[in-house]
């Protein structure tokens, strides 16, 4: 395969399709940058631009309506001294591993139950999508009813079971708080990592199993020494996902307990929001956002290189 | 002239350009468009309250061949998004300003000053506390609109079942606590990260003689006063459930309606539901003013007022809007369908406002001439609303009422006012 791939490098010049290089559109560069063009354009407006005037405002001790003046590293460097962000930070951390270490779990099960040939599978591998596809802030709503203070269904069935004997606080508890916010996350983001690991699980080919098979090694040796390797360049683009986008979470901590009780739900996003937007701190709401920026990036460094390594079977 | 493929892209892309950097205009299609003047609001737990603000733009826009917008959002969208229009120099031309958004805003807001003074000459002077919100370094950039309360809200039945009477005190609610747990109906008064938590709680701090700041701003959270309002709020607290630490704003309101609740800190939001909702037990809920502590009775107040953005494309008219918002007919639209959850901020229109007909939203009068926004003692700014947004009094609060010592809740307090800006000198 490795071959194929260099083979068809050194042809590319020669297969570019000759129609395209007709009088009028210019060398190949050009039309090749012309076509890149509206994407690098729309790239730059809604990412890059965003993401160096962002990096610019967490430099300054800019509020709204007045510039601030240009303080180097000295928002990074004082965060982490105020007791809110030392807090947040961590929480920060805690809810996306916690979150994506039970959806990488829970969904490699998941891609192995879907994967199974059982009568109306097609019908499930649907449904399982709708907390996914389903409006964030919408389903998280509903979480905030059913774990309400004064009409939580789970502490009225929990209370008609005579299992406890008063309501449970669920999101009031520091704890139960922290459990509610990760139950939420790996409701909604489960059926991504499934699906996903599903694509990835029928790509292998049988063969390998039946060889496998043929040699004595058992079910979970199987897994082990088949599927899993294989399946590595897919957890870890969906890894990369997840860690990215847990840790960006907005919606679920913002609506299902703003961040308390005593900000021990407040993440990085909810709380630049607080003191970013609704507050007018923009050079301290900047830095709080992008305080996790170069870990992630190299987090996906790191993971992209792991991802372009050749697999063959 | 035969029209090619390429002709046709070339003229349809040349043209939809055009339209979108309005360099195409068609014959009359830019002339007839109306002013459209664009209001951005909180939504008001009080539904009736937006439609009020809706009816008098509405009647406003006809009068004056323009046409009136009005957006209606949660609080705390409110605030985000005039941050997000400030930076973009572009959104709607009315902005709700509350409380300490004046002074944040400040650079971007159209002193009122013509329009307060044209109001003032004709009705009389605002409450000093709607002028403590709006009035920033020497111009009003907001004109005051209406103050929300935070009443004691109780059920009668309840009180009289536990024997209780109606608390005047903090002492008497602490009395009357046990008793109405005793019977099922426990007193709930958010603890949590929510904005009835910051409105229940200030006022209790002050009326135990404590406070964020002195008159002059500096830190003065760390006093023997804060201690016995610590003391106070875990006493009580043990008499709640722990279902307090997690409410929003709308828990207390669930509390009481749910038939549950016996009293709890609120805008006569609770009430008005029941009424309108006809609900049985209505008649039982009533309200009183605040609890009295050892240093006296404080009375809570957000203020939300007008302000015109110097980047709005219409600001004549918004002017001319908000002057024409205070006349006797548009003050008699907002209080009659603000039904008591909306107070007037001027004395003359709080002499004798629609609501006082009924018996239970009397409490509301002689309200607004002793309230205090937030930052009290001190005057509003960007500090006092850090404050408020990151919620650090309710968690000092929450802090001791869930086992740690007055000192360790202090130090919270102090370390987290520090970090925001506060300091003791």
């Amino acid at each position: 395969m490795g071959d194929d791939v260099t083979e068809s490098a050194v042809r590319r010049p020669q297969v570019f399709p000759r129609r395209l290089r007709r009088p009028g559109l210019g060398a190949e560069s050009t039309v090749a940058w012309g076509m890149l063009a509206p994407t690098l354009l729309l790239l730059g407006l809604l990412a890059v631009y965003p993401l160096l005037y962002a990096l610019y405002l967490s430099m300054t001790t800019a509020q709204v309506g007045a510039p601030g003046r240009f303080v180097g590293l000295a928002n990074f460097l004082r965060l982490p001294h105020t007791a809110i962000f030392a807090l947040t930070l961590w929480n920060t951390v805690l809810y996306t591993v916690s979150a994506v270490a039970v959806k990488l779990a829970l969904g490699l099960v998941l891609a192995f139950v879907l994967a199974q040939r059982a009568p109306g599978m097609k019908w499930i591998r649907s449904a399982v999508l709708v907390p996914w596809v389903a409006p964030i802030s919408l389903s998280v709503l509903a979480w905030t009813w059913m774990f309400d203070s004064t009409f939580s269904v789970f502490n009225w069935v929990l209370m008609h079971l005579h299992l406890i004997s008063g309501p449970i606080g669920w999101l009031g508890t520091p704890r139960l708080a922290r459990f509610a916010v990760v139950l939420v996350n790996v409701w909604s983001g489960l059926p991504f990592f499934g699906i996903t690991f599903l694509a990835g699980l029928v790509t292998i080919p049988q063969e390998l199993y039946e060889a496998a098979t043929v040699d004595g090694v058992g079910a979970l040796g199987r897994v082990r020494r088949i599927t899993l390797p294989l399946l590595r360049p897919v957890i870890a683009t969906v890894v990369l996902f997840s860690v990215v986008m847990t840790s960006s979470d907005f919606a679920t901590i913002f609506v299902l307990t703003h961040g308390g009780p005593m900000n021990t739900t407040q993440v990085l996003s909810t709380l630049a929001f607080r003191l970013g937007l609704a507050t007018g701190d923009l050079g301290n709401g900047a830095a709080i956002s992008l305080y996790l920026f170069p870990a992630l990036l190299l987090a996906t460094t790191v993971q992209a290189r792991l991802m372009r390594r050749t697999w063959q079977w | 002239m035969r029209m090619t493929r390429r002709k046709f892209i070339t003229a349809a892309g040349g043209a939809g350009v055009a339209a979108t950097t309005g360099l195409l205009r068609l014959p009359g299609a830019a002339t007839a468009a109306p002013a459209t003047i664009r209001l951005l609001s909180h939504s008001s737990y009080n539904e009736d309250s937006d439609k009020a603000v809706a009816k008098i733009g509405e009647a406003f826009a006809a009068q004056h061949n323009a046409a009136f917008a009005g957006e209606f959002i949660d609080q705390p969208e409110v605030a985000a998004k005039l941050t997000a229009e400030d930076q973009a120099q572009a959104g709607h031309d009315i902005v709700d300003l509350q409380d300490n958004l004046p002074t944040i805003h400040k650079n971007f807001l159209v002193p009122l000053d013509d329009v307060v003074a044209e109001i003032e000459k004709e009705f009389g002077a605002f409450y000093p506390v709607a002028k403590d919100s709006g009035y920033v370094e020497g111009h009003w950039l907001s004109l005051p609109w209406l103050g929300n309360s935070e009443l004691a809200v109780y059920r009668s039945d309840y009180f009289a079942q536990a024997g209780e009477p109606i608390p005047s005190t903090w002492n008497d609610v602490l009395r009357a606590a046990p008793k109405l747990k005793q019977i099922g109906h426990p007193v709930g008064i958010a603890i949590s990260q929510t904005e009835d938590s910051n409105a229940a709680l200030y006022p209790l701090l002050w009326a135990f003689g404590a406070g964020v700041t002195d008159t002059q701003g500096r830190l003065a959270i760390d006093s023997p006063a804060t201690n016995a309002a610590l003391d106070y709020v875990r006493a009580l607290a043990a008499q709640m459930d722990s279902a307090v630490y997690s409410w929003d704003d709308g828990g207390n309101n669930k509390d009481i309606l749910s038939g549950h609740g016996s009293y709890t800190i609120n805008a006569p939001s609770i009430y008005l539901r029941a009424k309108r909702e006809k609900m049985a037990f209505a008649g039982a809920v009533r309200h009183a003013q605040p609890p009295a502590g050892p240093r006296g009775r404080f009375f809570y107040v957000d203020i939300h007022g007008w302000g015109i953005m110097k980047f709005g494309s219409n600001i004549g008219l918004a002017k001319q809007l908000l002057r024409s918002m205070y006349s006797a007919e548009s003050q008699k639209v907002f209080l009659t369908l603000g039904q008591g959850y909306d107070m007037p901020v001027l004395p003359r229109f709080d002499a004798n406002p629609p609501y006082a007909a009924d018996p239970q939203l009397r409490p509301e009068l002689n309200y607004m001439p002793h309230a205090h926004l937030a930052a009290y003692p001190a005057g509003p700014d960007a500090r006092a609303e850090k404050a408020y947004q990151t919620f650090i009094i309710p968690n000092m609060f929450a802090r001791a009422a869930q086992g740690a010592s007055n000192k360790d809740a202090i130090a919270f307090a102090v370390k987290a006012l520090t970090d925001i800006g506060y300091s003791a000198k």
